[in-house]
């Protein structure tokens, strides 16, 4: 109590001299106040929000500093591999295609809820074995990201909507000659594993039906792709994942399972996304490039 | 109404609405399995009339192999006749079988000869009948992937009642030799 009252008394004494002095200077006007305490109190409350502003501007700051440095790591990351991965160059629409155009046409790469696009494309020739022989494709790797809607009702009734970024790596190339069909081979859904998808091509494997859905208008064809050595692959490398064949185009989207530790982020998934590219085409059976003209093609 | 009663009626309505959903799930996969053999026949014809011509290109460089091609004709030959009778698909598997087998005898013969290697028509002829037995492999498979389902149906419970019911028998796998990944050459890919 008695510590308190000298700590008010030194208030009062400070808040008296600084007053004194301010009467002095030339050209001050002196504002009207009720009380040196008082005063005190409203000094406090105009500092405040000032100071909430002050941390607040801080905090955007550094994490605006936070985010640009990573993005310089991730564009020295990329450029790291470019430099080790002759032929390699980066690209805003791999193998040709735009973001609209993949969502347009693959399974693997969804529209999303609101906006959706690709990030990190990089597109260079990868050397692949294709029905037994080596060719040089046009492969690439990118980020697919888009945007999912949530929406949460609260006891009361009120709807709240935010937005959840998905991403995933795709890798993409151009094979040597067009397959006349849509080729889809994804993750099972629940009503084909209760047989209730007549759209769903079944193969001789029960592990491979129950974990993947083939769709395609010819069946003759899928028959031909998915032989017992590609459904073992695609067991053992690819569950969970989305490969499509449409006209000349490879799309494999999915998380790799594997990340190159010389990169950092979302970079680390993409060269293994490409090798596992030229790793499916080594394990497409001769016979599906012979069925759709691959060794007639120059 | 009686609970009891409204059971009787659902049972009523529901046992020959499943009797005629499975009834026509076995007619629509006869008619698949039926349509899939068609494809097979269709593709083992094509293969019976590509090897009298693939004999002739090679009886033009390798004359004294009279042996091998009496022999090829007479299977092929023999498929013929198993195919357009009434065989079952055991006889007819064997029949391609021994075709299989000297036509890969007729096309090891043509390393020996270079010219023949390098004989348009011979080449042609050789990829078309890879292209044919590439299709009859795929056909097969297709037929047998018919046939196994088909045959899950036939004699699980309670589908095999209307199997029985109706007749639907028993069919066979059709197994042979897989005649393209004896025959087919490496495929040629270039491309940048």
């Amino acid at each position: 109590m008695g510590r308190r009252g000298s700590r008010g008394r030194a208030w009062a004494c400070e808040a008296a001299a600084t007053a004194a002095v301010t009467d002095r200077l030339p050209g001050t006007v002196r504002a009207a106040r009720p009380s040196s305490g008082r005063a005190d109190e409203v000094g406090r409350d105009m500092d405040r929000p000032v100071l909430v502003g002050l941390a607040l501007v801080v905090l955007v700051g550094l994490i605006a500093w936070g985010a640009y440095a990573y993005r310089r790591r991730l564009e020295q990351s990329l450029a790291d591999w470019l430099a080790r991965e002759p032929g390699l160059a980066p690209t805003v629409s791999p193998v040709g295609l735009t973001p609209a155009q993949f969502a347009d046409g693959f399974q693997g790469c969804p529209r999303g809820h609101r906006r959706y696009g690709l990030r990190w494309g990089v597109e260079g020739p990868l050397d692949a074995r294709i029905g037994g022989l080596t060719a040089t494709l046009t492969c690439a790797a990118f980020e697919w990201w888009w945007e999912e809607r949530r929406q949460q009702t609260d006891s009361k009734g009120n709807t709240t909507t935010s937005y959840v970024t998905r991403r995933v790596p795709v890798a993409a190339a151009r094979l040597p000659a067009a397959v006349p069909d849509h080729v889809q081979i994804g993750p099972e859904t629940v009503f084909g594993r209760l047989g209730m998808s007549r759209s769903d091509h079944q193969l001789e494997s029960d592990a491979f039906n129950r974990r993947f859905r083939v769709l395609a208008q010819d069946r003759m064809l899928t028959v031909q792709l998915l032989d017992a050595g590609l459904q073992e692959l695609l067991l053992a490398r690819y569950t969970g994942r989305t490969i499509e064949l449409l006209g000349d185009l490879l799309v494999v989207a999915g998380d790799p399972g594997r990340r190159d530790d010389a990169l950092m982020g979302p970079l680390r998934r993409l060269p293994p996304a490409r090798e596992d590219v030229r790793e499916l085409l080594a394990g497409i059976p001769a016979q599906f490039w012979r069925a759709i003209g691959a060794d007639r093609e120059g | 109404m009686e609970p009891g009663l409204l059971v009787l009626v659902g049972i009523l309505v529901a046992v020959p609405l499943w009797l005629v959903f499975s009834y026509n799930r076995f007619i629509s996969q006869r008619a698949s399995m039926d349509a899939t053999w068609a494809g097979i026949d269709v593709e083992l014809q094509r293969r019976h009339d590509l090897v009298p011509n693939l004999v002739r290109s090679v009886q033009g460089y390798a004359t004294h192999e009279r042996d091998l091609f009496a022999a090829v004709v007479e299977a092929r030959n023999r498929a013929v006749a198993v195919a357009s009778g009434s065989n079952g698909v055991g006889d007819l598997a064997r029949a391609e079988d021994a075709l299989t087998q000297r036509l890969t005898g007729l096309l090891v013969l043509a390393e020996d000869y270079p010219d023949l290697r390098a004989d348009r028509v011979f080449l042609d002829l050789q990829r078309q009948l890879v292209e044919t037995e590439d299709r009859i492999a795929a056909s097969r498979r297709l037929y047998n992937l018919e046939v196994a389902a088909y045959e899950r149906r036939r004699q699980a419970v309670p589908s095999n009642l209307v199997a029985s019911g109706f007749g639907f028998g028993r069919r066979d796998l059709f197994e042979i030799v897989d005649p393209a990944a004896t025959h087919a050459p490496h495929v040629a890919i270039e491309r940048n």
